[in-house]
């Protein structure tokens, strides 16, 4: 059973607080997903900017506390009716879309304890630190499945 | 002792994720470990399960057999089914068949009981109850032709045995009561499949139902209450009419499966919902089993625990061998039919309600049965799936 | 007379449907399912199974646990400093500013039992989130006023629970005794804070569980039951040693969401699960009403609708007062927090569960048909308040 640090991607796009939100999507302007993203203030990782957190610029901000009242009925938005000025793309900054709590597993945590946090938390990648809480990679269900059929020989 | 319900439940509930947990340390199937906890905190030991649950129980167990049914149905996909249809229609008619004039045979001319009563313990016998092979397979994540054809047995012999318990039922009356004669039969086999044409009535009317306004749906929310409430409904009407449950619910799903493209996102929904259910469904189902009948199994109860085992095996291997189902299902399926329950008690019980005299016996058999049936079933069928080679052994 | 099961699928189809009719005519979905329950209940359609409507205190008291716990998770620093001053203040007072002003209106003027007039009192701040959402969504309301107006409908909740918890604890005891209120006050008092502080401890301690031993989970399924585990067990546990449901859930939730390091999954699964019970609830709280009653309001009645909603608006003005809130908020708000629902009436069931049968009936009734009429006045006067506020945004 290997270790995190084996398995993961040390190559990681990453951004700051202060990146705009143009320049976030720049970065990406290629892909066909969106990954994961790590938001990092000198080697130290201090939030993540996921799929869900862009589309949250479409819709108008209602307090948190808000989500912990199940029973109010889901937001339908449509998003092509939403207005979004050009000026967006340089005010919307990643510190106002980011996620400052989340998961995260150690480069020295074994791969069944890390895909159980994953599947636990219905994520499919995270970003992995070291024990100073430095960025040192991210890692997905997709990685560790393939490092297991290497292992078995299958590819 | 007077425990509060929500108390009672959230003992259930946080003793039931314990076993959930650790019971595959034991190697038992989680259902038998839900079961035995329910034993334990039955009435004849803890006595934690409030009396507002135990009056539940039947409710509860109705809505968890529509769930299971529910999500057979999905496997009955037309061109699937196209497959398995032969294999599945030939073995299930001979293992209910089998069971029946084995177990019917044997109480008369072995045990030497009254014709009527060996016709009814016959009937009793050919019942299988598909909640405990269910959930075994999903444990196991079985996988195969053999689980296919199982599932499909063990959703349709529903069917055969309503006919059969008719049948039996009326002629068991006839013989004993000196009621009526062939029109009583006539009426009886009548009845039986009224019950199930109705069943499949209800189950494909609502199953369009649903397919039509599919589409009404939006949210995730929204998901779980559309199909949780057909669901419902579809219980509520096969218990309104009294239809067989297992089919209606069965029925419906098949029909959904068929005319939806977008099946998936329904069926999903339950999934957020259907673990506590199961639970609660198994952790019941142990704590109304009474232990102490197991004294009352005697001669007859013996004879039928073996016996109907031994039509089970027997009937559905010549089923398999007509319809040239490979070697594994020909020797194992029987095996996977051996789960008895409450489909078995709710037969006994109408049983009871036609014959004053032998009622009693018959219930109190019945019910000793169940309980050996129940914690013995669910080990019984793992063992079947994993020789067949359905199960896969951890590496 | 229908079955249990046939019941409850049709309580939920129907449910389903008038929802999305009402949401056409842009009312949220709670009120479709409280208009439903009256629709089925016993004295027009009658269509509920009577097991059902028997399990009402039941489904009341563990939608409640629910809704309590995921309230809990506010109480951490993290989301209370993102809360903001204003909202803070404004909250509380203006549930301080309803409590005080209907408890004392139904004691003094109406001559009510002081036990009867806390627990009228405590329900009184109960506003519907639900409501206030739907109108500001409707309207695509923005602005300083619309968050803090939102920010405040959704927290009160919170401190009507536990102003709630503490009425009622009081009122069990006060209820027992004869004599005048202030022969038995002091110990009263202290029982009543006995039966908080236990509530809040066991809440605590069942909650250093549920962390403790968190780490076992393995998938998504242990959570669920895990979690639905925890919340009936505390409940269960605060019914049996006679203490609040509500606050020792709330007390759950709020410790469970300090002693995670992130944000913990715990209360996303139970947005899964959840749909049917609160549907359940909202419904039935509509079943319960008897419209025989409707006509004989009462006193006491008129002076709850009377004097409810000037007590959260002068509580709310205050509380603006000493925020420093901008001009507008402190003239409008209180009037943004006029709709009441299902949880007000929620609470009432529970009352009526712990007081002497004519207490809790008594509260019941009317807090069942203010409800109704603040439900249908509370969102023009939301409406009125947004518009005034200026932050109707472009409407069509």
């Amino acid at each position: 059973m290997g270790k995190v640090k084996d398995v993961m991607k040390r190559d990681v796009i990453t951004v700051t607080r202060s990146t705009n939100l143009r320049e976030l999507l720049q970065k990406f302007k290629d892909f066909h997903t969106f990954p994961l993203v790590p938001v990092v203030e000198e080697k130290k990782l201090v939030g993540v900017v996921k799929l869900e957190n862009i589309c949250k610029v479409f819709q108008p901000k209602e307090p948190e506390i808000l989500k912990t009242l199940h029973f109010i009925d889901e937001r339908p938005v449509n998003i092509f009716e939403v207005d979004t000025p050009p000026e967006m793309g340089y005010l919307v900054l990643v510190e106002d879309i980011m996620d400052t709590r989340f998961i995260t597993v150690e480069e020295e945590d074994n791969l069944n304890d890390a895909l159980s946090k994953m599947r636990l938390n219905n994520l499919i990648q995270v970003p992995v630190i070291d024990k100073n809480k430095n960025l040192v990679g991210i890692i997905g269900v997709f990685d560790i499945i393939k490092n297991l059929f290497m292992e078995r020989g299958i590819i | 002792m007077h425990i509060d319900p929500i108390l009672s439940l959230g003992i259930i509930f946080i003793s039931g994720f314990l076993i959930l947990r650790f019971i595959n340390k034991v190697r038992l199937p989680a259902i038998t470990g839900d079961l035995i906890l329910g034993i334990i905190i039955g009435e004849e030991f803890l006595n934690l399960v409030s009396r507002h649950l135990l009056s539940a129980s039947g409710v509860i167990s109705n809505i968890v057999l529509g769930l299971i049914a529910f999500s057979i149905g999905r496997n009955f996909l037309v061109d699937r089914f196209r497959k398995i249809g032969k294999n599945v229609f030939l073995i299930s008619i001979f293992e209910a068949l089998g069971t029946w004039i084995v177990v019917t045979v044997a109480f008369h001319f072995l045990l030497k009981q009254p014709f009527y009563l060996s016709l009814i313990f016959g009937a009793i016998a050919s019942a299988t109850a598909p909640a405990a092979t269910v959930m075994v397979i999903r444990e196991y994540r079985a996988q195969g032709l053999f689980t296919n054809v199982l599932l499909g047995v063990v959703a349709i012999d529903d069917a055969w045995c309503l006919m059969i318990f008719s049948l039996s039922l009326a002629l068991a009356r006839t013989l004993a009561l000196h009621l009526g004669g062939t029109l009583l039969l006539f009426e009886a086999l009548l009845k039986g499949i009224l019950e199930i044409f109705g069943a499949i009535g209800v189950g494909i009317a609502l199953g369009f139902i649903f397919s039509g306004l599919s589409t009404l749906v939006r949210t995730q929310a929204g998901l779980t209450l559309y199909t949780l409430g057909f669901l419902l409904l579809s219980i509520g009407i096969a218990l309104h009419l009294h239809l067989s449950i297992l089919l209606t619910a069965m029925v419906l799903g098949a029909t959904v499966v068929n005319l939806l493209k977008e099946e998936e996102r329904f069926f999903a929904s339950l999934k957020s919902i259907e673990y506590p259910l199961y639970l609660l469904f198994f952790v019941l189902a142990g704590a109304n089993l009474e232990l102490v009948s197991l004294k009352h199994v005697g001669i007859l109860g013996a004879f039928y625990l073996v016996t109907r085992v031994v039509g089970k095996i027997i009937g559905a291997r010549i089923g398999a061998i007509i319809s040239r189902s490979p070697k594994n299902i020909q020797h194992y399926i029987g095996f996977g039919l051996i789960p008895q329950a409450g489909v078995a008690l709710g037969v006994a019980l109408i049983a009871k309600a036609n014959f004053q005299r032998v009622g009693g016996l018959i219930m109190d058999t019945i019910i000793g049965t169940t309980v050996v049936y129940e914690l013995v079933g669910p080990i019984v069928t793992k063992w079947a799936l994993s020789r067949a080679g359905d199960i896969k052994k951890k590496i | 007379m229908l079955n249990v099961i046939l019941s409850l699928g049709l309580i939920i189809i129907i449910g389903l449907l008038s929802s999305r009719i009402f949401n056409k005519i842009k009312l949220p979905s709670v009120t479709a399912y409280i208009v439903c329950g009256i629709l089925m209940g016993p004295y027009i359609l009658n269509l509920i199974s009577k097991n059902v409507l028997n399990a009402s205190g039941l489904v009341s008291n563990i939608a409640l646990s629910f809704i309590a716990f995921s309230l809990g998770q506010n109480f951490t620093l993290y989301r209370l400093r993102r809360i903001g001053k204003s909202v803070f203040a404004i909250s509380i007072g203006e549930v301080l500013g309803a409590f005080i002003i209907v408890t004392l209106s139904v004691w003094l003027l109406l001559g009510k039992p002081f036990y009867v007039a806390i627990v009228i009192g405590a329900i009184a701040p109960a506003t519907a989130p639900a409501a206030v959402v739907m109108i500001t969504r409707e309207y695509r309301a923005k602005g300083t006023f619309t968050d803090t107006l939102l920010g405040v409908v959704a927290i009160d909740d919170a401190w009507g629970i536990i102003l709630f918890a503490f009425s009622l604890a009081l009122a069990k005891t006060v209820a027992g005794t004869h004599g005048g209120v202030f022969a038995t006050l002091f110990p009263d008092l202290l029982h009543g804070f006995m039966e908080v502080f236990g509530s809040l401890f066991l809440g605590f301690i069942l909650g250093g569980i549920f962390s403790y031993f968190f780490r076992f989970l393995k998938t998504p399924a242990h959570l669920l039951i895990y979690v639905i585990g925890f919340i009936l067990l505390t409940g269960g546990l605060s019914i049996e040693f006679n203490l609040s449901v509500l606050l020792s859930n709330m007390m759950l939730g709020a410790t469970v969401a300090n002693l995670s390091k992130t944000e913990n999954r715990a209360f996303e699964i139970l947005k899964g699960f959840d749909p049917p019970i609160y549907l359940l609830f909202f419904v039935l709280a509509g079943a319960n009403l008897e419209i025989a009653n409707l006509t004989e309001l009462g006193l006491t009645g008129i002076i709850y609708v009377l004097t409810r909603l000037p007590g959260e608006m002068l509580g709310a003005f205050l509380g603006a007062l000493v925020s420093k809130a901008e001009k507008r908020i402190k003239k409008y708000i209180g009037l943004g927090l006029a709709p009441q629902a299902g949880v007000a009436i929620g609470l009432a069931l529970l009352a009526k569960a712990y007081l002497p049968k004519d207490a809790g009936e008594m509260i019941l009734s009317t807090i069942i048909v203010t409800t109704v009429i603040y439900e249908l006045i509370g969102p023009p006067l939301v409406r009125i308040a947004l518009e005034r506020a200026g932050e109707i945004g472009s409407s069509d």
